[in-house]
Protein backbone atom coordinates (compact mmCIF):
# COMPACT_ATOMS: atom_id res chain seq x y z
CA UNK A 1 0.00 0.00 0.00
CA UNK A 2 1.31 3.41 -0.93
CA UNK A 3 0.58 6.25 1.46
CA UNK A 4 0.40 9.60 -0.26
CA UNK A 5 1.35 12.45 2.03
CA UNK A 6 0.69 16.06 1.09
CA UNK A 7 3.96 17.59 -0.02
CA UNK A 8 4.78 21.14 0.87
CA UNK A 9 6.81 23.08 -1.63
CA UNK A 10 10.41 23.56 -0.58
CA UNK A 11 10.34 27.34 -0.89
CA UNK A 12 7.25 27.52 1.32
CA UNK A 13 8.87 25.31 3.95
CA UNK A 14 11.91 27.58 4.06
CA UNK A 15 9.65 30.61 4.33
CA UNK A 16 7.72 29.17 7.28
CA UNK A 17 10.91 28.02 8.97
CA UNK A 18 12.50 31.45 8.71
CA UNK A 19 9.32 33.07 10.01
CA UNK A 20 9.39 30.66 12.95
CA UNK A 21 13.02 31.55 13.62
CA UNK A 22 12.20 35.24 13.68
CA UNK A 23 9.37 34.53 16.13
CA UNK A 24 11.67 32.54 18.42
CA UNK A 25 14.31 35.25 18.21
CA UNK A 26 11.82 37.98 19.10
CA UNK A 27 10.84 36.00 22.20
CA UNK A 28 14.45 35.98 23.35
CA UNK A 29 14.64 39.76 23.47
CA UNK A 30 13.80 41.12 26.87
CA UNK A 31 12.08 44.46 26.89
CA UNK A 32 13.02 46.43 29.96
CA UNK A 33 9.76 47.57 31.56
CA UNK A 34 11.38 50.30 33.61
CA UNK A 35 12.96 51.67 30.41
CA UNK A 36 9.57 51.72 28.70
CA UNK A 37 8.07 53.59 31.65
CA UNK A 38 10.99 56.01 31.76
CA UNK A 39 10.76 56.72 28.02
CA UNK A 40 6.97 57.05 28.14
CA UNK A 41 7.35 59.72 30.81
CA UNK A 42 10.08 61.44 28.77
CA UNK A 43 7.90 61.49 25.63
CA UNK A 44 4.91 62.75 27.62
CA UNK A 45 6.93 65.57 29.14
CA UNK A 46 8.43 66.44 25.75
CA UNK A 47 4.98 66.66 24.13
CA UNK A 48 3.68 68.73 27.06
CA UNK A 49 6.59 71.13 26.67
CA UNK A 50 6.02 71.32 22.92
CA UNK A 51 2.31 72.10 23.37
CA UNK A 52 2.99 74.73 26.02
CA UNK A 53 5.70 76.28 23.86
CA UNK A 54 3.69 76.15 20.63
CA UNK A 55 0.44 77.41 22.14
CA UNK A 56 1.55 80.00 24.67
CA UNK A 57 5.26 80.75 24.84
CA UNK A 58 6.01 81.15 21.11
CA UNK A 59 2.94 83.29 20.22
CA UNK A 60 3.58 85.62 23.16
CA UNK A 61 7.26 85.78 22.28
CA UNK A 62 8.20 87.41 25.58
CA UNK A 63 10.63 84.72 26.76
CA UNK A 64 12.21 84.28 23.33
CA UNK A 65 12.68 88.02 22.83
CA UNK A 66 14.15 88.44 26.30
CA UNK A 67 16.49 85.47 25.86
CA UNK A 68 17.63 86.61 22.40
CA UNK A 69 18.42 90.06 23.76
CA UNK A 70 20.12 88.64 26.82
CA UNK A 71 22.33 86.22 24.85
CA UNK A 72 23.22 88.98 22.36
CA UNK A 73 24.13 91.29 25.26
CA UNK A 74 26.25 88.56 26.81
CA UNK A 75 28.07 87.90 23.54
CA UNK A 76 28.62 91.64 23.08
CA UNK A 77 30.00 91.98 26.61
CA UNK A 78 32.31 88.98 26.23
CA UNK A 79 33.67 90.18 22.88
CA UNK A 80 34.29 93.61 24.41
CA UNK A 81 36.27 91.94 27.22
CA UNK A 82 38.29 90.03 24.60
CA UNK A 83 39.31 93.43 23.21
CA UNK A 84 37.22 93.51 20.02
CA UNK A 85 35.64 96.65 18.61
CA UNK A 86 32.02 95.56 18.83
CA UNK A 87 28.62 97.11 18.25
CA UNK A 88 25.09 95.80 18.74
CA UNK A 89 21.87 96.38 16.86
CA UNK A 90 18.94 94.61 18.48
CA UNK A 91 19.94 90.95 18.61
CA UNK A 92 22.67 91.38 16.01
CA UNK A 93 26.31 91.60 17.10
CA UNK A 94 28.95 93.14 14.85
CA UNK A 95 32.73 93.33 14.96
CA UNK A 96 34.45 96.37 13.43
CA UNK A 97 31.09 97.48 11.97
CA UNK A 98 30.72 94.17 10.09
CA UNK A 99 27.58 92.26 11.02
CA UNK A 100 28.47 88.80 12.34
CA UNK A 101 25.73 86.92 14.21
CA UNK A 102 22.00 87.46 14.76
CA UNK A 103 20.44 85.61 17.69
CA UNK A 104 17.21 83.95 16.61
CA UNK A 105 14.72 81.61 18.24
CA UNK A 106 16.79 78.50 17.56
CA UNK A 107 19.96 80.02 18.98
CA UNK A 108 18.76 81.18 22.38
CA UNK A 109 18.95 77.68 23.90
CA UNK A 110 15.42 77.58 25.31
CA UNK A 111 14.78 74.09 23.95
CA UNK A 112 18.04 72.78 25.42
CA UNK A 113 17.09 74.19 28.85
CA UNK A 114 13.75 72.37 28.61
CA UNK A 115 15.35 69.06 27.59
CA UNK A 116 17.95 69.29 30.35
CA UNK A 117 15.42 70.24 33.03
CA UNK A 118 12.94 67.61 31.82
CA UNK A 119 15.36 64.76 32.44
CA UNK A 120 16.31 65.98 35.91
CA UNK A 121 12.61 66.33 36.80
CA UNK A 122 11.92 62.77 35.57
CA UNK A 123 14.82 61.15 37.37
CA UNK A 124 14.75 60.28 41.04
CA UNK A 125 16.12 62.67 43.64
CA UNK A 126 14.92 65.17 46.21
CA UNK A 127 13.03 68.16 44.83
CA UNK A 128 15.22 70.59 46.70
CA UNK A 129 18.31 69.20 44.96
CA UNK A 130 16.46 69.10 41.65
CA UNK A 131 15.54 72.79 41.82
CA UNK A 132 19.03 74.06 42.55
CA UNK A 133 20.59 71.65 40.06
CA UNK A 134 18.20 72.75 37.30
CA UNK A 135 18.87 76.43 38.02
CA UNK A 136 22.64 75.88 38.15
CA UNK A 137 22.57 73.69 35.02
CA UNK A 138 20.54 76.21 33.03
CA UNK A 139 22.88 79.00 34.15
CA UNK A 140 25.86 76.91 33.02
CA UNK A 141 24.29 76.14 29.62
CA UNK A 142 23.39 79.82 29.28
CA UNK A 143 27.01 80.84 29.88
CA UNK A 144 28.21 78.21 27.41
CA UNK A 145 25.73 79.57 24.86
CA UNK A 146 27.08 83.10 25.33
CA UNK A 147 30.61 81.79 24.83
CA UNK A 148 29.38 79.97 21.70
CA UNK A 149 27.86 83.18 20.32
CA UNK A 150 31.07 85.10 20.94
CA UNK A 151 33.16 82.37 19.28
CA UNK A 152 30.78 82.24 16.32
CA UNK A 153 31.01 86.01 15.89
CA UNK A 154 34.80 85.75 15.82
CA UNK A 155 34.58 82.84 13.35
CA UNK A 156 32.23 84.82 11.12
CA UNK A 157 34.52 87.83 11.17
CA UNK A 158 37.64 85.80 10.33
CA UNK A 159 36.51 82.86 8.25
CA UNK A 160 32.98 82.35 6.92
CA UNK A 161 33.51 78.68 6.08
CA UNK A 162 34.78 77.96 9.57
CA UNK A 163 31.73 79.77 10.96
CA UNK A 164 29.36 77.62 8.90
CA UNK A 165 31.08 74.40 9.97
CA UNK A 166 31.26 75.32 13.64
CA UNK A 167 27.69 76.62 13.69
CA UNK A 168 26.32 73.45 12.12
CA UNK A 169 28.45 70.76 13.70
CA UNK A 170 31.10 71.63 16.30
CA UNK A 171 29.01 73.67 18.73
CA UNK A 172 25.95 71.45 18.34
CA UNK A 173 28.12 68.47 19.30
CA UNK A 174 29.62 70.38 22.24
CA UNK A 175 26.19 71.44 23.54
CA UNK A 176 24.96 67.82 23.39
CA UNK A 177 28.11 66.75 25.20
CA UNK A 178 27.56 69.37 27.92
CA UNK A 179 23.94 68.35 28.49
CA UNK A 180 24.95 64.67 28.58
CA UNK A 181 27.70 65.50 31.08
CA UNK A 182 25.28 67.38 33.31
CA UNK A 183 22.87 64.44 33.28
CA UNK A 184 25.68 62.06 34.23
CA UNK A 185 26.69 64.45 37.01
CA UNK A 186 23.12 64.45 38.29
CA UNK A 187 22.88 60.66 38.27
CA UNK A 188 26.29 60.01 39.82
CA UNK A 189 26.60 62.78 42.36
CA UNK A 190 23.32 64.38 43.29
CA UNK A 191 20.43 62.00 42.76
CA UNK A 192 22.02 59.26 44.92
CA UNK A 193 20.37 56.55 42.89
CA UNK A 194 23.18 55.54 40.62
CA UNK A 195 23.68 52.11 42.22
CA UNK A 196 23.02 49.04 40.12
CA UNK A 197 19.44 47.83 40.62
CA UNK B 1 36.09 37.47 37.85
CA UNK B 2 35.65 41.22 38.18
CA UNK B 3 33.81 42.92 35.34
CA UNK B 4 34.25 46.58 34.46
CA UNK B 5 32.14 48.76 32.21
CA UNK B 6 30.31 46.96 29.43
CA UNK B 7 30.93 43.61 31.09
CA UNK B 8 34.57 43.56 30.04
CA UNK B 9 37.43 42.06 32.03
CA UNK B 10 40.52 44.13 32.80
CA UNK B 11 42.29 42.33 29.97
CA UNK B 12 39.68 43.56 27.52
CA UNK B 13 39.65 47.17 28.76
CA UNK B 14 41.35 48.70 25.67
CA UNK B 15 38.31 47.53 23.69
CA UNK B 16 36.24 49.88 25.85
CA UNK B 17 38.09 52.93 24.53
CA UNK B 18 37.68 51.74 20.94
CA UNK B 19 33.95 51.42 21.56
CA UNK B 20 33.67 54.85 23.16
CA UNK B 21 35.66 56.38 20.28
CA UNK B 22 33.52 54.63 17.67
CA UNK B 23 30.34 55.74 19.44
CA UNK B 24 31.50 59.37 19.48
CA UNK B 25 32.31 59.13 15.77
CA UNK B 26 28.92 57.59 14.98
CA UNK B 27 27.21 60.23 17.08
CA UNK B 28 29.05 62.87 15.06
CA UNK B 29 27.80 61.14 11.92
CA UNK B 30 24.23 61.36 13.24
CA UNK B 31 24.65 65.10 13.77
CA UNK B 32 26.22 65.52 10.34
CA UNK B 33 23.40 63.64 8.61
CA UNK B 34 20.84 65.67 10.56
CA UNK B 35 22.38 68.92 9.34
CA UNK B 36 22.50 67.71 5.73
CA UNK B 37 18.76 67.00 5.70
CA UNK B 38 17.81 69.71 3.20
CA UNK B 39 20.35 68.38 0.71
CA UNK B 40 18.74 64.93 0.84
CA UNK B 41 15.30 66.50 0.33
CA UNK B 42 16.63 68.33 -2.70
CA UNK B 43 18.24 65.15 -4.06
CA UNK B 44 14.97 63.19 -3.82
CA UNK B 45 13.08 66.12 -5.39
CA UNK B 46 15.49 66.14 -8.32
CA UNK B 47 14.89 62.44 -8.93
CA UNK B 48 11.18 63.15 -9.43
CA UNK B 49 11.79 66.46 -11.16
CA UNK B 50 9.86 68.22 -8.41
CA UNK B 51 10.71 71.68 -7.15
CA UNK B 52 13.65 71.77 -4.76
CA UNK B 53 11.49 73.88 -2.45
CA UNK B 54 8.84 71.17 -2.16
CA UNK B 55 7.23 70.69 1.17
CA UNK B 56 8.07 74.15 2.42
CA UNK B 57 4.58 75.53 2.00
CA UNK B 58 3.54 78.90 3.40
CA UNK B 59 1.05 77.26 5.77
CA UNK B 60 2.73 75.02 8.31
CA UNK B 61 -0.05 72.43 8.48
CA UNK B 62 -2.61 71.24 5.90
CA UNK B 63 -5.95 72.95 6.36
CA UNK B 64 -8.17 70.28 4.83
CA UNK B 65 -8.17 66.60 3.90
CA UNK B 66 -7.83 67.58 0.23
CA UNK B 67 -4.76 69.60 1.13
CA UNK B 68 -3.38 66.56 2.93
CA UNK B 69 -3.73 64.24 -0.09
CA UNK B 70 -2.68 66.97 -2.53
CA UNK B 71 0.49 67.35 -0.52
CA UNK B 72 1.24 63.62 -0.85
CA UNK B 73 0.55 63.62 -4.61
CA UNK B 74 2.42 66.74 -5.60
CA UNK B 75 5.56 66.59 -3.56
CA UNK B 76 7.92 63.92 -2.39
CA UNK B 77 8.90 65.28 0.97
CA UNK B 78 7.09 62.40 2.64
CA UNK B 79 9.31 59.96 0.71
CA UNK B 80 12.47 61.78 1.66
CA UNK B 81 11.31 61.99 5.26
CA UNK B 82 10.43 58.28 5.42
CA UNK B 83 13.73 57.15 3.94
CA UNK B 84 15.63 59.45 6.23
CA UNK B 85 13.71 58.26 9.30
CA UNK B 86 14.28 54.58 8.50
CA UNK B 87 17.99 55.22 7.99
CA UNK B 88 18.20 57.18 11.23
CA UNK B 89 16.37 54.43 13.06
CA UNK B 90 18.99 51.85 12.14
CA UNK B 91 21.84 54.27 12.76
CA UNK B 92 20.67 54.93 16.31
CA UNK B 93 20.45 51.18 16.94
CA UNK B 94 23.95 50.78 15.55
CA UNK B 95 25.24 53.45 17.93
CA UNK B 96 23.70 51.55 20.87
CA UNK B 97 25.12 48.26 19.62
CA UNK B 98 28.62 49.67 19.21
CA UNK B 99 28.57 51.28 22.64
CA UNK B 100 27.24 48.32 24.64
CA UNK B 101 28.02 45.43 22.32
CA UNK B 102 24.65 44.10 23.42
CA UNK B 103 22.15 43.06 20.80
CA UNK B 104 19.23 43.30 23.20
CA UNK B 105 19.78 47.03 23.81
CA UNK B 106 20.11 47.76 20.09
CA UNK B 107 16.83 45.99 19.40
CA UNK B 108 15.15 47.85 22.26
CA UNK B 109 16.32 51.11 20.70
CA UNK B 110 14.78 49.98 17.42
CA UNK B 111 11.50 49.09 19.18
CA UNK B 112 11.43 52.44 20.90
CA UNK B 113 11.80 54.29 17.60
CA UNK B 114 9.16 52.10 15.95
CA UNK B 115 6.74 52.83 18.81
CA UNK B 116 7.37 56.54 18.23
CA UNK B 117 6.61 56.10 14.53
CA UNK B 118 3.37 54.28 15.37
CA UNK B 119 2.35 57.15 17.67
CA UNK B 120 3.16 59.64 14.86
CA UNK B 121 1.01 57.67 12.39
CA UNK B 122 -1.78 57.48 14.99
CA UNK B 123 -1.69 61.24 15.58
CA UNK B 124 -1.76 61.99 11.85
CA UNK B 125 -4.63 59.55 11.35
CA UNK B 126 -6.51 61.07 14.26
CA UNK B 127 -6.05 64.58 12.90
CA UNK B 128 -7.25 63.49 9.45
CA UNK B 129 -10.32 61.76 10.91
CA UNK B 130 -11.27 64.57 13.25
CA UNK B 131 -10.29 67.34 10.78
CA UNK B 132 -8.31 68.88 13.59
CA UNK B 133 -5.07 69.39 11.69
CA UNK B 134 -3.49 72.01 13.88
CA UNK B 135 -2.85 70.04 17.11
CA UNK B 136 -2.53 66.56 15.62
CA UNK B 137 0.08 67.74 13.17
CA UNK B 138 2.00 69.88 15.59
CA UNK B 139 2.33 66.94 18.01
CA UNK B 140 3.26 64.59 15.16
CA UNK B 141 5.86 67.11 13.98
CA UNK B 142 7.28 67.35 17.49
CA UNK B 143 7.64 63.56 17.72
CA UNK B 144 9.09 63.39 14.21
CA UNK B 145 11.65 65.97 15.20
CA UNK B 146 12.50 63.81 18.21
CA UNK B 147 12.89 60.63 16.12
CA UNK B 148 15.10 62.50 13.64
CA UNK B 149 17.44 63.78 16.34
CA UNK B 150 20.15 62.01 18.36
CA UNK B 151 18.28 62.76 21.60
CA UNK B 152 16.51 59.37 22.05
CA UNK B 153 19.81 57.58 21.43
CA UNK B 154 21.48 59.76 24.04
CA UNK B 155 18.75 59.02 26.58
CA UNK B 156 18.82 55.25 25.95
CA UNK B 157 22.64 55.17 26.15
CA UNK B 158 22.55 57.06 29.41
CA UNK B 159 19.81 54.84 30.79
CA UNK B 160 21.71 51.59 30.21
CA UNK B 161 25.11 53.03 30.99
CA UNK B 162 24.43 54.84 34.22
CA UNK B 163 20.95 54.00 35.47
CA UNK B 164 20.48 50.33 34.72
CA UNK B 165 23.61 48.55 33.59
CA UNK B 166 22.95 45.61 31.26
Amino acid sequence: MVVVTPKMETSKTIKYLSLFRIFVFMNQIQIDKSLVWFLAKAIGLYLLWFLVYDLWIAPLGIIDTWLNQSVANGGYFLLQKFGFEVCKDGTSVCINNASTVVIGRGCNGLEIYAIFAGFVVLYRGSWLHKIWFIVAGIAFIYLCNILRVAMLAIDHYNNLKLFQFNHKYTYVFIIYFIVFGLWILWINRFSKTSEVH
Amino acid sequence: MVYGYFGLTDFQKPVKYIRIGSTILLFGLMLYIGQQRRNYDRFIANQFEASSQFGYTPSKYPISINGFFENIKTNYKWLSSTLYTVFYLFLSSLVCFVFFSNYNIAVQMLYFNIILLVIIAFLIGLSVITHEYRYGYSLAQALKKMVQSPLPTLIVIMYFWKIKKP
